[in-house]
């Protein structure tokens, strides 16, 4: 007797368990059972205080036009993609078959260049004497966009069997715009394991030719989270 | 009737936890649709015949509180020079790949399901593309705005057991300080994708240190991986045994695949300088023992 009371009760407690959070889950969130069956891989931007950033952007320090190239240099290195006010979020499932990688590139191409408020332009990609030359195969100023993955740091948990978060071989490359269109920032050739971590101080170096007009220069970038 | 209760106590545990996990996820994503003969579960990766066909779908996820519209694109995949395979901002036009709708409207908190046609290339040979999705907005202000962008490889390789054949094209090592640099270059020579895993060991009779190769490598086709591993110099030189170990397997997961993976063993006969300390240390003692040889020798000579 007491027996099939035990089992009684014990049965009675699994179909409630089963009816209570169906019911939360429809009344806050119709999609929750499909999103825990079917991770997806995220990739966005939060502020210091951990809000989502709607509008990301870099911002290199004001330059003034001068009549010598301006390089970078270790006291003007250019601005960091991945910051303490900005930070770089990846989130990758662990059902990704052969790894990731996240990689940037120029919204419109390399061959677009910076574009200023009043029509004026410089090259990302041109390397004529180390960026500083009138570029050959355009009318306009030359210029080289470098981006520099030597002091980027990648902190987060991986899902399994994975013993380091910074296990990316990308990690120490520098590549211009000129090398390739599009560049990698981080790989993980490990498949079937999740990451979800933060990339930091990948460092963008611009090199500006002598005598760009002054203006306000815009350059739109893509940031793209491959699941290879 | 026990087992039958256990198993009703066990499904709403799990059901109950997976809500908890659930409720912190928020944004958009893309995912395979419903399950295709012939396609991974995971991913877009088809085996499929010459000019086979395939009808599948690309899942939009929004899991924001806001209705989203996005930018489908069906984009050239790229093998870039240090062997990364990115997707590009150019839209790939072949008729093989059909992705039914460019911009889409997905309600908050919904998944919709966009139709996608695949048709397999007449030689067999791998075909690389991707899948994107991006939210539609016009980037706008000044220094370097930024966009992000979700992608997703998709492959089509044919039927049957895959091909794997990778070759060590390069193995080099150079002593520094205190550390051995291996070099190694890995060179798939199929047409197919291939994955890599495996170890390098440095070793004689006095030392042996093995490790694995730093990664799991998606080698895309006909390309050669280089591959720079450190070891710890051993204080004693002499001649040491390299060792590189590779397993490669194709870059795809299917039933088929069990059974394709290729052992490799390759070994390389170096000689190591025995570290500056140890040298001179060794100069000391020969220095000693010639120099006491000789005292002995000079005392006997004058007790004779």
């Amino acid at each position: 007797m007491k027996k099939s009371i035990m089992t009684g009760l014990a049965l009675i407690f699994g179909v409630v368990s089963l009816v209570i959070p169906t019911a939360h889950a429809e009344s806050t969130n119709v999609g929750l059972y499909q999103y825990m069956e079917d991770p997806i891989a995220k990739i966005f931007f939060t502020n210091s205080q951990g809000q989502l950033i709607d509008n990301p952007q870099i911002q290199f320090p004001m330059k003034t036009t001068r009549y010598q190239c301006q390089r970078p240099t270790a006291d003007d290195p250019g601005p960091d993609l991945g910051n303490q006010y900005q930070k770089l979020h990846i989130s990758v499932p662990d059902r990704v078959v052969n790894g990731w990688n996240v990689s940037i590139a120029p919204t419109n191409g390399t061959e677009a260049g910076w574009v200023g408020e009043s029509g004026n332009t410089f090259a990302i990609n041109d390397p004529t004497d180390g960026g500083c030359g009138r570029s050959s195969d355009r009318s306009g100023f030359g210029g080289l966009l470098t981006i520099d993955t030597s002091e980027m740091t990648a902190s987060g948990e991986c899902s399994t069997g994975c013993t380091s978060s910074a296990d990316s071989p990308i990690k120490g490359n520098t590549h211009n715009f000129y090398q390739l269109q599009d560049i990698s920032l981080y790989r993980s050739d490990m498949p079937h394991v999740g990451w979800d971590g933060t990339l930091d101080s990948v460092r963008l170096k611009q090199t500006i030719p002598a005598a760009v007009p002054a203006d306000s220069y815009s350059l739109p970038m893509t940031l793209t989270l491959t699941e290879l | 009737m026990k087992r039958v209760a256990l198993i009703g106590v066990f499904i709403g545990a799990v059901l109950t936890c997976s809500t908890a996990q659930a409720a912190s996820f928020n944004g958009i994503g893309i995912a395979p649709g419903t399950a295709v003969t012939g396609r991974d579960p995971a991913g877009f990766h088809y085996r499929l015949a010459p000019f086979e066909e395939r009808s599948d779908t690309l899942k939009l996820i929004n899991d924001t509180n806001e209705t989203k519209t996005l930018e489908l694109t069906v984009t050239e995949a790229i093998i870039m020079s240090n062997n990364s395979l990115v997707c590009s901002d150019k839209a790939l036009n072949t008729a093989n790949i059909i992705l039914n709708a460019s911009l889409v409207t997905v309600a908050s908190n919904s998944t919709q399901l966009i139709p996608l046609s695949i048709k397999a290339l007449a030689n067999g040979d791998e075909f690389n593309a991707c899948l994107t999705a991006q939210e539609s907005k016009q980037l706008s202000g000044v220094g370097v705005p930024l966009k992000s962008r979700l992608a997703m490889r998709l492959s089509i390789i044919g039927p049957g057991k895959p091909i794997v054949k990778t070759e060590l094209s390069h193995l080099s090592a150079i002593a520094r300080n205190r550390q051995i640099d291996v070099t190694m270059s890995i060179e798939n020579k199929t047409g197919t994708s291939t994955v890599i895993v495996g170890d390098a060991s440095l070793r004689n009779w006095f030392s042996n240190e093995t490790k694995p190769l730093p990664r799991k490598v998606l080698l895309p086709k006909a390309t050669i991986d280089q591959t720079l591993q450190y070891f710890q110099r051993p204080i004693i030189g002499g001649w040491y045994e390299l060792q590189v170990r590779t397993i490669s397997s194709p870059a795809l997961r299917t039933a088929q695949q069990s059974g394709s993976e290729v052992t490799a063993l390759y070994e390389r006969t170096l000689f190591i300088w025995p570290h500056p300390l140890v040298l001179i240390a060794l100069s000391f003692l020969i220095i000693t023992f010639v120099v006491g040889l000789a005292f002995k020798k000079s005392r006997r000579s004058r007790t004779d």
